[in-house]
């Protein structure tokens, strides 16, 4: 089951290397986003455009204010 | 949305998987490092002055008075000790209060806010219109990052 997090939980998680995806739309993203972020837009999120992405490794996502 | 991808990415196999729910909105507001387009936007949290002059709540107006006389900016925030502003004391709210009163007696509750992310420029040009010249800066739990003085800020993005 996914866990909801704040920011410090966050910036522990990716200082012990987790992955973090931002899945808001490539437009938004660009605009600004969180250092280390990869961009996969909600929409288009599936095993293919995951795949670079380790299954093993704690991942992270995030959208604008969670909504 | 960000619930919707994190169960998505359980579904595909993800054995542990976080949903930051705050997110981007709570992470700018925040003053934390931005990458993209907007990393050269100057905020209004990079513009504060992040020490004014605090004090508690149970500090006795009659401590507060020298204080107040130096502080450029006429009042003194009242914070707690995680540094979340819980009000504001103007000079002029010493004139008729008792030295055995307390901050809390005399102070503004609740002293509107900016968050760290407000463009500086917006910032400006709002508290102009308003003939205001300072806003308060906030992170989204309430913590104080300081104050923003529209003409020092004017200065620095000349």
């Amino acid at each position: 089951m996914p866990a909801a997090i704040g920011v410090d939980r966050l910036e522990r998680l990716l200082a012990a290397g987790a992955q973090l995806v931002e899945v808001l739309p490539e437009d938004e993203y660009a605009e600004a986003h969180l250092p280390g972020a990869i961009n996969i837009p909600l929409k288009t999120l599936d095993a293919r455009t995951t795949s670079s992405l380790d299954r093993g490794t704690p991942v992270a996502v995030y959208c604008h204010d969670g909504l | 949305m960000s619930p919707r991808a994190a169960w998505r990415l359980e579904a595909l196999g993800f054995e542990h998987v976080y949903d930051y729910v705050g997110g981007k909105a709570d992470w700018l507001a925040s003053g934390r490092p931005r990458a993209g387009r907007a990393a050269g936007e100057v905020y209004a949290g990079d513009l504060v002055d992040p020490d004014p002059p605090t004090c508690a709540l149970a500090d006795h107006v009659s401590d507060l008075g020298a204080a107040l006389r130096a502080s450029r900016y006429g009042f003194t925030l009242v914070i707690n000790d995680r540094r979340v502003l819980l009000g504001r004391v103007r000079r002029s709210a010493l004139s008729a209060a008792p030295d055995e009163a307390r901050a809390e007696d005399v102070m503004e509750p609740g002293p509107s806010t900016v968050r760290y992310d407000t463009p500086a420029s917006q910032l400006i040009e709002r508290l102009a219109h308003k003939k205001l010249r300072t806003a308060i800066v906030t992170t989204p739990t309430g913590r104080l990052v300081g104050v923003f003085d529209r003409a020092a800020a004017a200065r620095r993005l000349a």
